[in-house]
Parts: C-alpha cells; structure tokens; sequence
C-alpha cells in the first residue's frame, strides 16, 4: 500500500513538475522529507506606454508622380523620398514618440507592425497605401527611474499615380518586459 | 505525506494561475497613427508668349515691360499703341497651396550675333497684389512674367530679336 501510494504520489508531482519546469520545485516534489519550501517572489511595476501627444508617424505632404516611389521618415526623424515622389520640403513630419514606463532598468523588447499589415486609406475614398518597415530607435532599457522613450518611423510606398487626398491609418506598438 | 499533497498541489496550481496574471502584466500595447497628403501633379502651361513691342534705335536705353502690362522706356522710343505683353503662364494643381517660380537671371535676345539682353525678370502670380516669385493656386492660377530690355549700343541693326527661356514651378 505504502509502495502503491508513493507511486501516485510520484506520477501526481511529475504532472505538476512538468507544468512548472522547475528544477527547484523538482527536488520539492521528490523528496519526502523536506521540511520547508524557500519561496522568492519580487513584485514589479507594470510596464506601460503610451503615444506622447498622439503624434502620428507623419509622412508630411507629397506631390504625387507617374513613377511610383516611397517616402521614408526614420526613427531619427529624417525624411527621404525615392523613385518619382517628391516630398515638399515645407511639409512637417515627424517620427510617433513614445513613452514607456515601468520597473528601475529593467529591460524591455518593442514589436512593431510586420510588413504587409499597415495601410493609409484616403479619407473620403478607398484608395490605401502602404507603410512597412517600420523602425525604432530605443535602447530597450528603461532609466534608473523607470522610464524610456523612442521613436517610431516606417516608409511609405506611393503608387504612380496615387490619387490625391489625405491619407491615414493607425498601428499598434507593443512593449514588454524581457 | 497523502494529507499534505492536495494542499501542495493547489498551491503549486496557484502559482501557476498566479503566474498567468504575471506576465499578463508584463507587456502593454498602444495604438497610434500614420499619415500623409497626397497632391497633384503640379503643371505649367505657358498660355502668352512675352514680347516688348517695337522701339527705335540710335539710342541707349531700356524698355521696362511690367507683369501687369504696362511698358515704360527710357533713353529709347518706344513705339507703337499696342504690341508688347508680358508672358503669362496658367499654374495647375492641388488648390491653396502655394508654389514657387523659378525665372532665369536674364535672357539674351539675338538677331544676326546681335544681342540685346534682358534683365531683371519679375513674376506676379494672379494671387497676389504685387510682383511675387510665390503664389498660392487656384482653380485659375496663373502668373505674368516681365523684366527690363537693355540696349546698350544705338547701333542695333534692325530686325526681330528673338530668344527662348524656361519658367518653373514647384510645391513650396
């Protein structure tokens, strides 16, 4: 009985070990004699972020061609065309800043949107454009006083032709701790 | 050890749910957004070519046309009660904007390797009250260009001077 018991003792704690992974909880489980259980835990801020000022990546104002082209505005905040866009340089622009907060230098990771999945819509219209590669410019470490901020920029991809209008879309930023 | 593993396998349970909660904290996601404007093309299509009328050698002097119209001439006689126009050129592109004229410095005129030189070229854009190298664009845009004709020799042989130059516009 004692032996049978030990058994579904075993196989019970090696299904619990398995959804832990724990090689801590492992020596917990299989002894029969410990005593005590040492239990660590650390409680840390939530990490946050938001969009400073709601201030969209701004690809500016662009006078559209018959050759397709692109403009990119980096995490830096610099602004490039290619191909037969021009941009007019009186136009603002601008990088999307955000802010992150959360627990004293702790490191984080950003995901950005993945090509292919971001597209401007013209208002008033259907026609879209799209915005890909998209770049930051963090050092993925927050401050000594739990905070950070960064850049985002993307490129833009301008059609020949691309029918006038004002375009917009919205993407998401994701930040976690590592 | 068969009383106490219940309790240690809820606790164990717990840590695990409690865990869950723990890294559902851990990361947060904002939305924001994208933008930007599109134009049109901006074109330029000269409607007037610009001519300076007729004037009378044996003098220095110059012939001053206006955007406007109006010729003046000094040190020469100009003639003639009509004849000369300043250039004029129809702006087209995305409304209220404003776009920028590019003029040459100065235009050469020849007849036979003589010269007359124009100089001192000015524009004014249908928005605008006075000579401006700005002007923002309308459903009937359109600028006049004009400058001051120099003739530097009185010896001018008679006949038509002629020249080509370019205009340009662009977004400012």
């Amino acid at each position: 009985m004692q032996v049978q018991i030990l058994n579904h003792t075993s196989r019970i704690a090696f299904l619990v070990i398995v959804l832990l992974g724990g090689s801590g909880i492992l020596y917990a489980q299989v002894s029969s004699t410990a005593t005590s259980i040492g239990i660590d835990a650390k409680i840390i801020a939530p990490i946050t972020i938001e969009n400073t000022g709601s201030t969209p990546i701004n690809f500016g104002t662009v006078s559209r061609a018959s050759i397709a082209g692109s403009v990119t505005v980096t995490a830096d905040e610099t602004r490039t065309s290619t191909g037969g866009v021009s941009v007019l340089n009186s136009s603002s622009f601008s990088a999307a800043p955000f802010g992150v907060s959360g627990e004293n230098s702790a490191t984080f990771n950003i995901t950005l949107p993945v090509n292919g999945t971001v597209e401007l819509t013209r208002s008033g219209g259907s026609e879209k454009m799209a915005v890909n590669d998209f770049t930051h410019n963090s050092n993925l470490l927050l401050s000594t006083g739990g905070t950070s901020t960064f850049n985002v920029g993307a490129t833009l991809t301008v059609a020949a032709d691309q029918v006038p209008g004002e375009y917009s879309g919205s993407f998401s930023v994701t930040v976690a701790y590592q | 050890m068969k009383n106490r593993l219940p309790h240690i396998i809820l606790f164990m349970v717990g840590l695990v749910v409690c865990s869950g909660f723990l890294k559902a904290e851990s990361a947060r996601s904002v939305e924001t957004t994208a933008k930007a404007t599109i134009l049109e093309i901006l074109q330029l299509v000269k409607v007037q070519d610009m001519s300076f009328g007729r004037m009378v050698n044996g003098a220095t002097g110059v012939v001053e046309l206006k955007p406007s119209g109006e010729r003046l001439a000094t040190g020469v006689t100009a003639i003639g009660e009509s004849g000369w126009r300043p250039a004029r050129f129809e702006v087209r592109g995305t409304a209220n904007y404003e776009y920028y004229i590019g003029l040459p410095t100065d235009i050469t005129l020849e007849k036979d390797g003589n010269q007359i030189v124009i100089e001192d070229l000015v524009a004014r854009p249908s928005s605008a009250s006075e000579n401006a190298l700005k002007g923002i664009i309308t459903a009937d845009a359109y600028f006049t260009v004009g400058g001051k004709l120099i003739l530097a020799s009185p010896d001018l042989p008679p006949g038509e001077y002629r020249a080509n130059f370019e205009v340009s516009v662009g977004y400012n």
